[in-house]
């Protein structure tokens, strides 16, 4: 592609961007998905970074450890749901502050994947390179490889929607986060709905967290999570906690922040360590114009 | 009851140790041998004493970052970025030539640190009040905001030059007078007015009528608002107040410890604040006695490694589930009353 500023502007660069965008929204839509699923049954996850770096983490040393890509992803998905069960354990069992706990789960992620990282692969700052899941290039598509794991995703979104809207299951998870006495007054196991949910959520993060290390790249970096799971929770208030807008907001997000790398490459005289400041800028931003419109789970963090 | 609350913290304390001592032992350290070296890596030498202490000033006032808009109903989650903005700030004014003499240089710089804390904790409120956005996301979004300014600073326009990650050393006149020190090893007065901060604060919630306004605010904003308190700008005002001290605590680790702003500046002693001020129930004095134990934890980090090898991210393991074993066993109120 021709290093030029106006080479933005050209014919097909709108679905490039747009497929760009996707690639950088992915690890968010899947914690802003766990965040919905979460957070619609009662329980607030603010954990979801950590859940995602854990799921990172547990990519990398999975897919290290079989030699396979694949067995990383399995291993992320139990490695999130290992830490919302901890969340989930802490929260209903323990009648936890969910934001406290959330926070916990946060410092416990860092922590302990660091601590992993130093044991497992004797290593500091990065892992060595590990399986990765790879991608197919497209002939004449030159914006960046479509990893495996892309759709799945896009299966997931739709899965979630439906699971949420028109099934059964759903409804009373949603009347676990409306109003959980009405719930149980129609016999609906609140705890047991709420702890499934939460775990699910983790699940779901640490997928995003298997995008990052074994999809994006093929490697774990210390705290490479860098606040997504805190801007795919921006994503979920902005989306009225609806999974399906929320997986819009977070490629429009996504978006975003390729135009922004796009611009950088163009403009170099533009600050580059401020420019990684736009992400979260713009989730303030999203935050501020629509919070005031926005109506939360009603008995989101109660009992 | 007091008594009640001092012996679940113990419980929760308890409950945390044994669960990290199962955890360490699993991963074939031994607990007591850690538990030493976390004792003598941070208390045993006059230098590492005086690391821990320089380190508990820092700590002290990120946990009163958290504590205080606790007690007004906030979660104050930004301690991080207002820590940093804080410590610019105070880097900025510290290498002014100004031709002070005495100390009113290092309290201007201090002064700096304050308002650039107060500031963005207090946008964070405004955005509470007028635009509904909750302060947890806002003030964690801000965070990283704050650290991508900060390092765009110390790479950028403030750098020191020649490829150094800092900012220029702050000027003689700036850096905080000296209780003790020992050789190369120095602790500064910011540990004396930490403390005085803490225990004067928890003074002025007790028996001001500001600090009842605050306290009141957090424990019922409905009655407080039909007493005639304006609760939304007394809980900005609380945020405001909280990152002054987050501010403050990145002044003193420019103009006490480190003598320039630096990328990793602060090594997350803002977020180590949360635990900080939840260790102590966000009691504005008992996050003396929380800082001085984590700042243990801290100051021993690089000794645990070199001993018996133990990473120093174990550390924040620790913190972590200190963290939760207190949210477990004060369930939803985590508070002092």
């Amino acid at each position: 592609m021709p290093n030029n500023s106006l080479a933005v502007f050209a014919p097909v660069a709108p679905l490039m961007l747009a497929h760009l965008g996707f690639i950088k929204a992915a690890p968010l839509i899947w914690a802003s998905l766990g965040g919905c699923v979460s957070e619609r049954s009662g329980v607030i996850n603010i954990g979801l970074e950590g859940m995602m770096l854990t799921g990172a983490f547990a990519a990398a040393w999975g897919a290290d450890a079989a030699g396979n890509p694949w067995a990383g992803v399995a291993a992320a998905l139990l490695a999130g749901a290992a830490m919302g069960a901890l969340h989930a354990a802490a929260c209903l069992w323990g009648k936890a502050n969910h934001i406290v706990s959330g926070m916990a789960v946060n410092i416990i992620a860092l922590g302990l994947t660091g601590f992993l990282l130093s044991r497992v692969f004797h290593a500091l700052g990065n892992s060595p390179e590990v399986p990765s899941l790879g991608g197919w290039f497209i002939p004449g598509w030159n914006a960046a490889p479509v990893s495996p794991l892309h759709p799945v995703l896009i299966v997931t979104v739709f899965a979630t929607v439906y699971l949420m809207y028109r099934t059964r299951y759903g409804l009373r998870l949603r009347a676990c986060g409306e109003s959980p006495s009405a719930a149980r007054a129609q016999g609906v196991q609140v705890t047991r709905y709420r702890f499934a949910a939460v775990c699910a959520s983790g699940a779901l993060a640490g997928l995003g967290g298997a995008q990052l290390a074994i999809g994006d790249v093929s490697y774990f970096s210390v705290g490479m999570s860098g606040g997504r799971g805190f801007i795919a929770l921006a994503a979920m208030i902005c989306a009225g906690w609806r999974p399906g807008r929320a997986a819009w907001v977070c490629l429009a997000f996504g978006v975003i922040e390729a135009l922004g790398e796009r611009l950088q490459g163009a403009v170099p005289a533009l600050p580059s360590r401020l420019m990684l400041s736009l992400p979260f800028l713009i989730a303030l931003a999203m935050l501020a114009l629509r919070s005031s419109s926005l109506r939360q789970p009603a008995a989101l963090g109660r009992d | 009851m007091k008594i009640v609350r001092v012996l679940r913290l113990a419980a929760a304390a308890l409950c945390a140790l044994g669960a990290l001592s199962i955890f360490l032992w699993l991963a074939g350290y031994s607990p007591w041998e850690t538990a030493r070296v976390i004792a003598e890596g941070s208390w045993g030498t006059p230098a590492g004493r005086m690391q821990a202490l320089g380190k508990s000033s820092i700590l002290i006032m990120t946990g009163l970052a958290v504590a205080l808009p606790f007690r007004a109903g906030l979660f104050n989650i930004g301690g991080e970025g207002q820590m940093l903005l804080g410590g610019l700030a105070a880097a900025m004014v510290g290498v002014a030539p100004l031709a002070f003499s005495g100390p009113v240089h290092w309290i201007l710089c201090l002064i700096a640190g304050a308002a650039a804390g107060a500031a963005w904790a207090a946008l964070s409120g405004w955005l509470r009040e007028a635009r509904g956005v909750h302060e947890v996301i806002s003030t964690i979004l801000l965070n990283f905001v704050a650290l991508h300014f900060c390092n765009q600073a110390v790479f950028g326009w403030f750098s020191a030059g020649d490829g150094a990650s800092r900012t220029p050393y702050i000027l003689e006149s700036a850096v905080l007078p000296a209780l003790v020190s020992a050789g190369a090893a120095r602790l500064s007065w910011a540990i004396v007015f930490a403390c005085a901060a803490a225990i004067a604060l928890s003074i002025w919630l007790l028996f001001t009528r500001p600090g009842f306004t605050l306290l009141a605010v957090g424990a019922n904003p409905d009655a407080s608002r039909n007493a005639g308190i304006r609760d939304g700008r007394v809980r900005v005002a609380a945020m405001a107040l909280g990152g002054a001290c987050a501010g403050l605590a990145g002044a003193f680790e420019t103009c006490g410890l480190s003598r320039a702003f630096f990328a990793r500046f602060g090594g997350g002693m803002g977020f180590d604040g949360v635990a900080a001020a939840f260790l102590a129930l966000t009691e504005p004095w008992a996050v003396i006695p929380s800082a001085l134990t984590m700042s243990s934890l801290r100051t021993a980090d690089r000794t645990l490694q070199l001993e018996i090898g133990l990473p120093k991210e174990a550390v924040f393991i620790m913190e972590g589930v200190l963290l939760l074993s207190i949210a477990v066993f004060f369930r939803r109120r985590v508070r002092a009353e």
